[in-house]
């Protein structure tokens, strides 16, 4: 009982904000401009008021985010060691070679 | 989305030292790049012994042509772009991989006269920064899955924290280009990583 009334609560939200300028499907187009401070800020407010009232947008902006953060981490400790001390090996050689 | 300023400093700081003539500036540009360049050549060619190449050839050209190098600011769009022609040239002539498969359409919310369906927020679930084994796994194996011309902007605006125009120099797109190409790498790796946290999403590779 407590999903469905929440489910409408959602589809009526989202209802709301079309009616107010910004559709769902438009709001994902300007997400990058969002996330990456770029938007104009009467957009931003545009967006932010869609926010309010949608919860699946909220939560795509929120995971979309996530995964930006996530992205910066992942290079970390990709480098197995032994190709590390190659490459220096590799490198020293070549300065001496000079 | 910036880069650590402090480190980048240090970067330009190496540089510079290494164009006055100070061979050994170059150990510390290595300790600084050899990493993120692995990992990038690792996701271009998909291959561990032509990305430690690629980064031999990347650091031998460093050491030879630093001084063709105009602006030690401009060093990691310049190293990128080396790396990126390096990482083209092992997959020419190489078969065409199997992630030519992969339709980004899948992947993209879905929209019902411009309203988006249901999406779970798992962003609370994970820790930004504490990225744990089984989850880089799958980010990973999702970046990977990625089409080069996607893959490539993902790899330097996020994972290497390029500036949108940085990447669009480096591959030779406009920053529009590069914006657009990376909004949808975005939403395609958000989706693979909803799929593995909320275990929804389509099943039917696992019913195969
Ligand atoms: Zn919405």
């Amino acid at each position: 009982m407590f999903n469905l009334l929440k489910k409408v609560r959602d589809t009526l939200g989202c209802w709301f904000s079309a009616a107010r300028g910004v559709s769902c499907e438009e709001l994902v187009r300007l997400l990058i401009g969002y996330v990456d401070g770029t938007l104009p800020a009467e957009d931003r407010t545009r967006l932010d008021a869609h926010f309010k009232d949608c919860a699946h947008c909220l939560s795509m902006m929120r995971t979309y985010r996530q995964t930006i953060d996530l992205s910066r981490g992942v290079s970390n400790n990709s480098m197995p060691s032994e190709v590390r001390l190659r490459l220096q090996r590799f490198l020293k050689e070549k300065i001496q070679e000079r | 989305m910036a880069r650590n300023p402090q480190n980048t400093d240090t970067l330009i700081e190496a540089v510079t030292r290494l164009q006055s003539g100070d061979k050994a500036a170059l150990e510390s540009i290595l300790e600084q790049c050899q990493e993120r360049l692995y990992y990038y050549a690792l996701k271009m060619t998909g291959n561990p012994a032509d990305a430690e190449e690629v980064v031999q050839e990347v650091f031998v050209t460093v050491l030879e042509k630093i001084g063709t190098l105009r602006e030690p600011g401009s060093f990691l769009p310049w190293v990128f772009t080396t790396a990126k022609n390096l990482c083209f040239l092992k997959l020419r002539g190489r078969r065409k991989d199997q992630d030519a498969t992969v339709s980004l359409e899948d992947y993209m919310p879905r929209f019902n006269r411009g309203h988006i369906g249901a999406v779970e927020d798992w962003s609370d679930r994970v820790e930004s920064g504490a990225l744990s084994k089984e989850l880089a796994r799958h980010l990973d194996a999702a970046i990977q899955k990625l089409p080069i011309e996607y893959r490539e902007i993902l790899l330097l605006r996020d994972v290497q924290g390029l500036s949108a125009e940085e990447a669009g120099k480096v591959c030779g797109l406009s920053v529009a280009a590069v914006k657009s190409r990376l909004h949808r790498a975005r939403l395609f790796v958000r989706e693979n990583l909803s799929q593995y946290l909320t275990g929804a999403g389509t099943k039917q590779a696992s019913w195969e």
